[in-house]
């Protein structure tokens, strides 16, 4: 798979919107194959807007780069659809003349899909075409958003919280139709959230994005035995393991670890959810960040590769 | 580049078509503004054909009839007492009104580009929504100052013919009185104003940029728009040579004379005064060395909108 680009590939990638103000992203590396689902995920404020608005080509980056399905982001513009987390929509625009406008903007690039943006509108009992955007509700406007994003016909899928305001119907039914465009099209999803639940079921990859720096990075599956959850009274032996967080519970105490293959000694071990991993690394800022090696950058590989030879040697 | 040279014409085709859509696109989102702008060019035509055709146009070259001529009135010799004269009164006025509407014109527009053609867009995000789709954010700049610029042209333009052709009119039929200052006034009108309504157009997206906030976008391209028309304003005739001979004939539009001489002896205006006056040859070169000047600016203020935009996003 090292022939195809990366759906996204960020090396040192740092974004600060004042000189005088903290980044918001700093140093990042990361790298997500073609064909994911991919969950981005951090508390408030961490930097998932801004990572996504310097891939769909909005932002110009302070330091590194970004690269979009091989190309810069702005060569990307007609294969990347965005969605940004206010939803922005001409108010005065009807339903169907917002589609209309995303045809008439998108149509130079060929791609185009007007059934598409048609059935995630109005299908399913969705939305009237002429009604004014003004007078739809959030989720209403965020279906719109997102037709205008599935008739683009993307090769990557680029979504700041798309579920946040939709009913549980409504986000069934999205999620469904962006599994299904992942499946048939092999289009790319990145989606933003800071509520894992939302997105746990539908992802196959995760970005863990806290204090403007990559924390984890991988297919979930991965992340996740890499990590253990260990309840006992012994004491951790921290040369074995890596301790992201450990807490008292009764007379002993439960430990998240990342251990490195050996047994763990008299503890418990069990196979932590998703939800106790991310909350371990947002209470432990100071953890080693974790990429498993599709998530990280081919430039960064081979760098790590000569460095081992030349321990080896 | 092998690919572009490979297939010129479907390339301009293509490109063609492009740009009728990205009209469709424009025209719709600032349709309102547009339906505005078409009522104002229509009323305002309506409202010069019904001062030269309605009863102030056809009272007021009753009145003056025969004016100046052997055994009648001069022509600035109005009665202030009883109601003859008031249809030339209300021609003033009307026509001072159209005048007043066609000057301030530019900062409205200003106002207009800076607040509803940019700002807004930048501040609610619909703009990145259109710069995500398949359009670039110069291209879409391009667009949202090529049709309005089209707009604003024509329809200024048809104002613009119509209230000098009223103006000479008008003054064909004595109904114009021209001073020392008031010369300078019909100085005004003219491609110029049209160049005015562009740098407004400019100034407004250039400020739609720099706040990427809609009220203070509004207000400050108005402002800054009103007030270089303001600072151009005293310069537009004082660089030029004054005649020394003001007889009837030589003024701007040929009418130069007659006010002068009852400036003199109702107000002691002094000589020069009344020799200061701008013959009606000076009308274009004036006209056209402020349109240049204007446009020019305009074209600055557009560069540094484009300087900003580029600077921003990738």
């Amino acid at each position: 798979m090292s022939d195809t680009a990366a759906a996204l590939e960020a090396t040192g990638l740092g974004m600060s919107y004042s000189r005088r103000r903290a980044a918001v992203l700093e140093d990042c590396f990361f790298r997500l194959p073609q064909g994911r689902i991919c969950a981005l995920v951090g508390p408030n404020g961490a930097g998932k807007s801004t990572l996504l608005r310097l891939a769909a080509g909005l932002l110009r980056p302070t330091s590194g780069e970004v690269t979009v399905l091989g190309r810069t982001p702005a060569q990307a513009r007609e294969r990347v659809a965005y969605v940004a987390q206010s939803k922005p929509l001409h108010p005065h625009l009807s339903v169907a003349d917002t589609l209309r406008y995303g045809a008439v903007l998108n149509r130079a690039a060929g791609r185009w899909d007007q059934q598409a943006a048609e059935r995630i509108a109005y299908g399913d009992e969705g939305l009237d075409p002429a009604a004014k955007i003004r007078t739809l509700s959030g989720g209403q406007r965020t279906r719109v958003a997102l037709a205008l994003a599935f008739g683009k016909r993307a090769e990557l899928m680029l979504l700041d919280e798309p579920m946040a305001d939709l009913d549980p119907l409504a986000r069934r039914q999205l999620t469904g139709a962006l599994m299904s465009a992942a499946t048939e099209q092999g289009t790319t999803i990145v989606m933003s959230s800071h509520v894992i639940a939302e997105l746990e079921s539908s992802c196959d990859f995760l970005f863990l994005v806290a204090g403007g720096r990559l924390r984890l990075g991988g297919e979930i599956e991965e992340v996740m035995s890499a990590h253990t959850l260990l309840t006992g009274t012994a004491a951790l032996d921290t040369s074995q393991q890596t301790v992201i967080e450990q807490r008292p519970v009764g007379r002993g105490s439960t430990a998240l670890v990342r251990s490195h293959g050996e047994p763990v000694g008299e503890w418990l071990a069990e196979r932590p959810t998703v939800e106790e991993v991310l909350l371990a690394h947002l209470a432990n800022t100071e953890a080693p960040p974790l990429l498993t090696e599709d998530a990280t950058p081919e430039s960064v590989q081979s760098a790590q590769r000569t460095r081992s030879q030349e321990n080896a040697a | 580049m092998s690919s572009t040279t490979t297939r010129p014409g479907t390339d301009a085709s293509g490109r063609s078509a492009t740009d009728r859509r990205g009209l469709w696109a424009v025209l719709r989102v600032h349709r309102s503004a547009m339906w505005i702008w078409i009522a104002f060019v229509v009323i305002g035509t309506v409202a010069m054909l019904w001062l030269r055709y309605g009863p102030y146009g056809t009272g007021a070259v009753e009145f003056q009839e025969n004016c100046g001529t052997r055994g009648f009135r001069g022509c600035d010799e109005l009665p202030l007492d009883g109601s003859e004269a008031d249809p030339l009164f209300d021609f003033w006025f009307t026509f001072d009104y159209v005048a007043t509407a066609l000057r301030n014109l530019a900062p409205i527009v200003a106002g207009w580009a800076g607040g509803a053609l940019i700002a807004r867009e930048l501040e609610n995000g619909t703009a990145e929504l259109a710069w995500t789709q398949a359009i670039t954010p110069t291209r879409w700049l391009m667009e949202k100052l090529a049709v309005p610029t089209v707009f604003l042209t024509v329809g200024a333009g048809i104002l613009i013919l119509h209230f000098r052709t009223l103006l000479h009119w008008a003054d064909a039929h004595d109904m114009l009185t021209a001073g020392y200052e008031i010369q300078d006034y019909y100085f005004t009108y003219g491609p110029s104003t049209v160049a005015y309504v562009l740098l407004g157009l400019a100034v407004g997206v250039l400020a739609g940029f720099l706040t990427r906030s809609m009220l203070p976008a509004l207000a400050i391209a108005g402002l800054v728009t009103w007030t270089v028309s303001w600072i151009l304003n005293p310069w537009r005739t004082q660089i030029w040579p004054v005649v020394t001979r003001t007889h009837k004939g030589e003024g701007p539009f040929g009418f130069a004379a007659l006010r002068c001489q009852w400036d003199q002896s109702d107000h002691k205006y002094s000589v020069d005064a009344c020799l200061g006056a701008k013959p009606a040859s000076l009308y274009w070169p004036v006209q056209l060395v402020e349109t240049g000047f204007v446009l020019l600016l305009a074209a600055l203020a557009v560069a540094a909108a484009y300087w900003l935009l580029r600077r921003r996003t990738p």
